[in-house]
């Protein structure tokens, strides 16, 4: 006779089953064979109930350590409606309600939200100012040291070239924090770096033969601005320290998903931080120029000279660690018009 | 038919009995977002919970032969390694950033570390896996396990990866045979050449991709990122099928029947829905992936799978995995 609730029935010993089926009579668990002869008894009590998620196979551990494995989860939580441990867990009520799966749906997407655009770059910020100046300019060695092996060369540059750049910086460092330290280093960039300027997490700045050839002292003072205030803001450090933070975000959404998807996201998100970070930059240059008496258009000019296209060229879009030089140029322009005014109300 | 006497229980031939994979896309969603909102809630003290409870749908939703897996680890043990993991990626992270010959010394221990770390790992996630009331159980050693991860690695990077593939089959026989389901072992007959033809081959298309790229510059990318993946499909389905296909427990031998081209397109397409869906497919890219992976892999079951006997597992702790994951390791098979 077959009735009650079908599995397998498995030993203490080994891998041997039988098929069972299960049945109640008051607070007592009974298992028979196929035939209705008893395999076991238990209180219902002293067995243990574990649930399978989603639809996997539910378990009974009897008190001897024999288990029953079935398919029949919702009869076997009937059969045993009243034992302290034949329930659903909290979780599995809360995955099987819509509105909560919809509210997870929500709740994750918004907190997400919040923390890319907000808690990862206020946390990185706080971070990135309790490094200590060493530990900064420590780094500073490290990079430069690690361009030199590769696509950096000595300068070439004349050293009255390099006197004249150290003028037109010295008058923008009374306005930096004491801590950055904006040392120049001039480096020949070749064909791979071209003409172009950097700031390294303590402050260093680096500047190329060929920008130094290039620009008008004017333009050249504004792109050290510029570069001042990546250092300043510890924008390096920032971005590291950023992009941490947003692997470990997308980890919890991912959890051990494959390498190519762990980092594209990641990096796409970072690489709009970066973008932020240039027109921040751009920002305070325009305020570092102004503050010592210089036009800030000159910043527009090294722009629009240096960008490969003209205003309209430079890489565009969500590839880019920097934004396109139209969006930079009217972004200048803005800020150029507020520092105007700026100083007409003094 | 045959010569076996008709009635009597005859010694029949083995009968090839795939794993069957019944998870699906929706019914795992709902676990995937409760853990994910649970785990940003808590600020990642979940993930552990989220973990156990992830491959407990996993393993429960896998069968063989009618009975189901099931994956007993306990979310605590979990928190408890990946607390230490993380402390040591920031510590390992620190000091390697350091401009002095300090940066050199983590990496020197993570070399010492690893086969220690593979061997915790794969003792921790056996021992937590049980199907048919009995645990299976790893039993690798340190010694050993040096030999095969790093001595072996050191060798395939000195002959510019001409060993590579032998190192490879040395690890995965190490980890096949240190295998115990109960009290049986695991055994393996892997020849030391076998990971060669799947290696040139998936060498041979990724050649194809570069030369494909190189004349037609326009689908360059795209030509190179498909035929990355093709060739990973390839080498990953060919050297797991000829894993399994010289691999035995008991008078049961496996098989694998991946391929290379069903694979690809599993990984492919998931890539790109996971991308396009900005992360919420990735509970059907993770069903997909399994449903391939099991259901092509199989057991030749010479009898019934009834007379296994169990052994004490010692219990261990899940450090060993949670720094293996930490470091990015990819353990197991």
């Amino acid at each position: 006779m077959r009735v009650g609730i079908q599995g397998q029935l498995y030993g203490v010993t080994g891998s041997r089953s039988v098929a069972a089926w299960l049945d109640r009579e008051g607070d007592t668990l009974r298992w028979c064979d196929e035939a209705g002869h008893a395999l076991a008894v238990a209180p219902l009590d002293a067995c243990e109930f574990s649930e399978g998620p989603g639809g996997a196979a539910a378990f009974v551990t009897l008190p001897g350590g024999q288990r029953f494995e079935t398919r029949e989860e919702a009869a076997l939580l009937v059969l045993g409606a009243g034992a302290a441990g034949f329930r659903r867990t909290w979780l599995s009520r809360l995955e099987g309600h819509g509105g909560a799966v919809v509210l997870a749906v929500l709740g994750t997407v918004l907190l997400l939200y919040a923390g890319v655009r907000f808690a990862v770059p206020a946390m990185a910020a706080e971070v990135a100012e309790a490094v200590p100046p060493s530990v900064a300019q420590g780094m500073d060695r490290a990079v430069l040291r690690g361009f030199d092996d590769g696509v950096l060369a000595p300068s070439r540059l004349a050293l009255a070239d390099r006197e004249r750049v150290e003028a037109l910086l010295a008058p923008l460092i009374p306005d930096v924090p004491s801590h950055v330290r904006p040392a120049l280093a001039f480096r020949d960039g070749g064909d791979v770096v071209g003409a172009n300027a950097f700031a390294l997490p303590g402050g260093q700045i680096v500047v190329t033969d060929a920008i130094v050839q290039r620009l008008t002292d004017a333009e050249l003072q504004a792109v050290l601005a510029h570069e001042l205030s990546h250092g300043a803001a510890r924008h390096s450090l920032r971005r590291g320290l950023q992009f941490s933070g947003l692997a470990v975000l997308w980890s919890w959404v991912t959890g051990d998903l494959g390498a190519l998807l762990t980092i594209l996201p990641v990096t796409l998100l970072e690489l709009a931080y970066a973008r932020d970070f240039e027109f921040e930059a751009d920002a305070q240059a325009v305020e570092r120029l102004v503050g010592i008496g210089r036009d800030p258009k000159a910043l527009a000019q090294a722009l629009g000279r240096l960008s490969p296209g003209g205003p309209e060229g430079g890489s565009s879009g969500y590839l880019s660690t920097h934004p396109p030089t139209a969006e930079r140029l009217a972004a200048l322009a803005a800020a150029v018009e507020r520092a105007r005014g700026g100083e007409g109300n003094f | 038919m045959d010569d076996s006497t008709p009635g009597a229980p005859a010694p029949s031939a083995p009968q090839y009995t795939p794993l069957e994979f019944t998870g699906e896309g929706w019914v795992y969603f709902r676990i995937w977002v409760v853990n994910v909102a649970l785990t940003v809630v808590t600020l990642g003290i979940y993930s552990a919970w989220a973990k156990v409870r992830m491959n407990r749908y996993f393993y429960g939703h896998t069968q063989l032969a009618g009975a189901s897996f099931e994956y007993l680890a306990e979310p605590l043990a979990i928190l408890k390694g990946r607390i230490v993991a993380v402390l040591a990626l920031l510590i390992y992270g620190a000091v390697t950033q350091s401009p002095s010959l300090w940066a050199l010394i983590p990496p020197l221990l993570f070399l010492f570390a690893l086969p220690w770390l593979v061997n915790r790992s794969l003792a921790f996630r056996l021992a937590n896996t049980r199907y048919r009331n009995v645990r299976f159980s790893f039993t690798g050693a340190y010694g050993h396990g040096f030999k095969v991860h790093v001595l072996w690695l050191l060798a395939a990077g000195l002959t510019l990866g001409t060993l590579l593939p032998v190192a490879l089959q040395r690890q995965q026989r190490f980890v096949v045979e240190h295998t115990r389901y109960g009290l049986s072992e695991f055994s393996s007959e892997l020849p030391g050449g076998a990971f060669y033809a799947p290696a040139l081959q998936g060498l041979g298309i990724l050649l194809v991709a570069g030369a494909l790229s190189a004349l037609l510059p326009a689908v360059a990318p795209l030509a190179l990122a498909l035929g990355g993946l093709v060739a990973y499909a390839h080498f990953s389905a060919q050297t797991l099928n000829r894993l399994l296909g010289a691999s035995q427990l008991g008078d049961h031998r496996f098989d694998g029947r991946l391929e290379t081209l069903p694979w690809a397109w599993v990984l492919i397409s998931n890539a790109v829905l996971v991308a396009l869906s900005l992360g919420l497919a990735i509970p059907w890219a993770r069903i997909r992936a399994a449903r391939y992976r099991l259901s092509h892999v199989g057991l030749w079951i010479n009898g019934d799978l009834e007379t296994f006997l169990a052994a004490e597992v010692a219990q261990s702790s899940a450090l060993g995995e949670e720094l293996g994951e930490a470091f990015d390791l990819d353990i197991g098979l």
